[in-house]
């Protein structure tokens, strides 16, 4: 049924899209409800709304933080909500925790972190709740927070351009740059949202440098602190580590 | 939320067991957000659509059992999508003038870039956007869309392939809007 004329072609995305379609397309992909509509959401149904949707009060769109995007690490983050919510007795109530496939990741990566639950989750999402925000205008859902609840608006806005600054330097080539703004990402925010972000483009900053032993080496911590989630697929891929 | 329709249909529809619930809180913990961001596309405002993503929820606490746990996404999406067809929208779009004063208002931040996004695609026929709003914005792939539209992957394909004609070109109009700093 699926002959060649009914074969997709690459998401605009990732091919052939402008500039600008491109950004448009990467805001409305991020949009996020607030945490206030979560709320809403979750008591209309009558249930417990997940207890780290930190979006901004107005619904606006998630950091722009391209293919390391906060917004990958969603059903990584939803997975450890669940498994901290529900914890072990989870794996024995629900009825796919133990049968399903899902056939997502968002749904793969619940399940990898529900069963997972007889072993520490990683330490970002052990985090408290973040505090919503309303001049934030990004990181939503995927914001955790490490050890503050009172997370500025402009100390998320710091990290983000930091990492932001820190990606881009990976993508020009530049290696160097990116490790010295990692460094200060690290320094600065040793508990912040976006560390494994940081790590992971630590390493991919390695492995452009030809530093493979210690991108390799950090990969592979790395992977075992944050299996299951798309950046560790990334930093596997990267180094070439099977996950 | 407090609207006794809704809270009629939530007594109705509550999870009977606790794996129920359990499902239901993971279903609404992974897929709220994708869900409330397609109706969001589909041109609803965002309280408009957490009140379109719970009556989709609803509809799931109701048919638990008939879900499969793979076709969790599917069946939210393909309920999402007709409850906006079903809206029949009265609040009028977003206007080109809004998109680009909140645009050059917040010196073009995310949030103005959503907003561009959802006026280029209302220029989209509605079919054919759903398609693209699946595709290109959800990521969804052209099994999962062709399943729960209940068309052809042909169909799929050849819709895909005039959205997104018509959404380049409405943000290549945007775009020399946007350029000229006035209002096309």
């Amino acid at each position: 049924m699926s002959g060649p004329s009914s074969r997709l072609p690459e998401r605009l995305r990732t091919a052939g899209a402008t500039e600008l379609e491109r950004r448009l397309l990467q805001s409305a992909g991020s949009e996020q409800p607030s945490r206030e509509l979560s709320e809403r959401m979750a008591a209309g149904i009558g249930i417990s709304a997940p207890v780290l949707l930190a979006a901004p009060k107005s619904g606006a769109p998630a950091a722009k933080t391209g293919a390391f995007g906060v917004r990958a690490l969603l059903p990584w983050i939803s997975g450890a909500i669940v498994a901290l919510a529900v914890g072990q007795t989870a794996v024995h109530l629900h009825p796919s925790a133990n049968t399903a496939k899902p056939a997502d990741p968002a749904a793969a990566a619940v399940s990898v972190q529900v069963v997972a639950t007889a072993t520490p989750p990683p330490t970002e999402t052990a985090a408290p709740v973040a505090a919503p925000d309303e001049a934030v205008p990004s990181a939503s859902a995927g914001a955790l927070v490490h050890g503050s609840a009172n997370l500025s608006a402009a100390d998320l806005r710091a990290q983000i351009t930091l990492i932001d600054a820190a990606r881009a330097a990976v993508a020009a080539g530049a290696g160097d740059r990116a490790l010295e703004l990692l460094r200060q990402y690290q320094s600065r925010y040793s508990a912040g949202s976006f560390r494994p972000e940081a790590s992971a483009l630590k390493i991919e900053a390695l492995a452009s440098m030809g530093r493979s032993v210690e991108a390799r080496t950090l990969a592979e911590r790395f992977i075992v602190e944050h299996r299951g989630s798309p950046l560790a697929e990334r930093v596997a891929r990267i180094t070439g580590i099977s996950p | 939320m407090s609207d006794p329709r809704t809270m009629a249909a939530r007594d109705r529809t509550s999870p009977r067991t606790d794996a129920d619930r359990l499902r239901l809180q993971r279903m609404f913990a992974i897929y709220h957000a994708t869900v409330w961001r397609i109706l969001r596309r589909r041109g609803l405002r965002p309280d408009e659509a957490a009140d379109a993503t719970q009556q989709a929820f609803l509809v799931a606490a109701e048919r638990l059992a008939d879900i499969e746990p793979e076709s969790e996404r599917a069946f939210l999406v393909a309920t999402a999508l007709r409850v906006a067809r079903g809206l029949q929208r009265k609040t009028s779009r977003l206007e080109l003038d809004d998109a680009l004063d909140q645009r050059e208002a917040s010196g073009g931040d995310a949030h103005a870039d959503v907003q561009l996004c959802d006026l280029a695609l209302s220029k989209v026929s509605p079919e054919l956007a759903e398609v693209f709003l699946l595709y290109e914005i959800e990521g969804l792939s052209s099994n999962e869309i062709a399943s729960l539209l209940e068309i052809p992957l042909g169909s799929v394909a050849s819709r895909l392939r005039r959205a997104r004609e018509q959404f380049r070109a409405a943000v290549s109009r945007l775009e020399r809007g946007v350029l000229r700093g006035g209002r096309s």
